[in-house]
């Protein structure tokens, strides 16, 4: 989609309660694609600070978010290894 | 039963299947439209309230989705949520519930709440945001029909708890559990030895799957030795080899396995049985274990452990129903 027809839908904001709940869900599948892509980049050999950096936040950032929710089959690198 | 046990052990089977719904999808966060789904393959008069409607977890899981494309249509966004997978709550880690949807469980146990599935479902159809008013519109109902039918089911004749079920001479512990499948396909899964180590936490493989599934077959069952991170699980050695036993086959409505430690010969064997019903919209299958008391001066030694046995026959009795309630979604 091009994106000044994006602009001109989002910003349609006649009904603004149920615009906000869609944001809730647009929220919830960046959620989702994020635990995926961290799961990919974990699978690809990057470590915590890689892929802290492509997200735009700190190691201990994305550690805390993801470590606990990340397949446990993968095997992750430590940071001392 | 108490209120107060009555509300922790409805809150753990309603976490324990909208986390693994939550989980097909990819998310770590339980939210309300899981907690929906978890209501409706609930065991509980509030799940047969819902799939008397005609709503089963197939057409809620559709629901929820379409709901959720059309919320990104709407904000011009061409995307859509990835394909939902096999349930990997079992495998993973790090799930929690919403705010509101934790905010949820606690009202539903609150000052003259009951704590059970249909004061939850109560609480739910009531939440703000309009989110569930709208799945249940893609479903072709509302909330006021959701409560009417609720109060049908939930009366308190339907509502009468199921007497705890007591063996004769034995200790034991029951509980119930909703699988959404007919009673003969749930007879035939819990009939078949490869499928044990599933719904049994304390085998995960079998010798001699091949055999005749007949009563007084006799099955070699091994423990876990190491979880799927590689790190390897502490069991007692007299208790990795086990001797699995076919004790009862009525089909298609009893079943009942024994599981006995041949290398601890001081161990009583524990019985497993499964009692299934045809209930609305699949089965409602009743699993109790059992085993002999132990003889002599250690049953006063055993009597303060008591109720720790049994918070932990609960957690085994917990796991194996949600195995088997998982196996079919």
């Amino acid at each position: 989609m091009e994106s000044s027809r994006v602009a001109a839908v989002a910003a349609d904001t006649s009904d603004p309660r149920a615009g906000l709940r869609a944001v809730a869900t647009l929220r919830v599948l960046a959620d989702t694609l994020e635990l995926r892509q961290v799961e990919a980049a974990l699978r690809s050999g990057m470590n915590w600070q890689d892929i802290a950096d492509a997200l735009g936040v700190t190691r201990q950032a994305a550690h805390k978010k993801h470590s606990k929710r990340v397949d446990p089959a993968i095997p992750i690198p430590r940071r001392n290894a | 039963m108490s209120k107060f046990v009555r509300a922790a052990q409805t809150s753990s089977s309603l976490s324990l299947a909208a986390m693994e719904e939550a989980s097909r999808l990819g998310l770590r966060t339980g939210d309300i439209e899981h907690m929906f789904l978890a209501l409706v393959i609930n065991d509980q008069p509030a799940g047969r309230a819902l799939r008397s409607m005609g709503i089963d977890i197939d057409s809620a899981r559709g629901a929820v989705e379409q709901q959720q494309a059309a919320q990104l249509a709407s904000l011009g966004i061409e995307a859509s949520f990835p394909q939902a997978g096999r349930i990997v709550f079992h495998e993973t880690d790090g799930y929690e519930w919403s705010k509101r949807a934790s905010d949820i469980i606690a009202r539903s146990g609150g000052k003259d709440k009951n704590g059970d599935a249909a004061a939850v479902l109560r609480e739910l159809v009531a939440e703000p945001s309009g989110l569930i008013v709208d799945i249940l519109d893609r479903l072709g109902t509302t909330s006021h029909d959701v409560l009417k039918r609720l109060d049908q089911f939930d009366s308190p004749v339907e509502r009468a708890a199921p007497t705890p079920v007591t063996v004769a001479g034995r200790m034991s512990g029951s509980t119930e559990t909703f699988v959404p499948a007919p009673m003969e396909k749930v007879w035939e899964y819990l009939a078949d030895p490869t499928n044990m180590p599933d719904w049994e936490m304390s085998v995960a493989s079998i010798e001699h799957a091949g055999q005749d599934v007949t009563p007084g077959t006799v099955w070699k069952g091994f423990a876990l030795t190491s979880r799927p991170d590689g790190k390897p699980v502490k069991v007692k050695p007299q208790f990795r080899r086990s001797r699995i036993e076919l004790v009862t086959a009525h089909e298609p409505e009893r079943l009942a396995w024994s599981f006995a430690y041949p290398d601890a010969p001081r161990s009583s064997p524990v019985l497993t049985e499964f009692a299934l019903v045809n209930t609305t919209g699949g089965t409602q299958v009743q699993i109790i274990k059992s085993w002999a008391r132990r003889q002599g001066w250690r049953t006063l030694v055993g009597w303060p452990l008591r109720p720790i046995q049994k918070f932990i026959v609960w957690i085994t009795l917990f796991q194996t129903g949600g195995a088997i309630s998982r196996a079919f979604r």
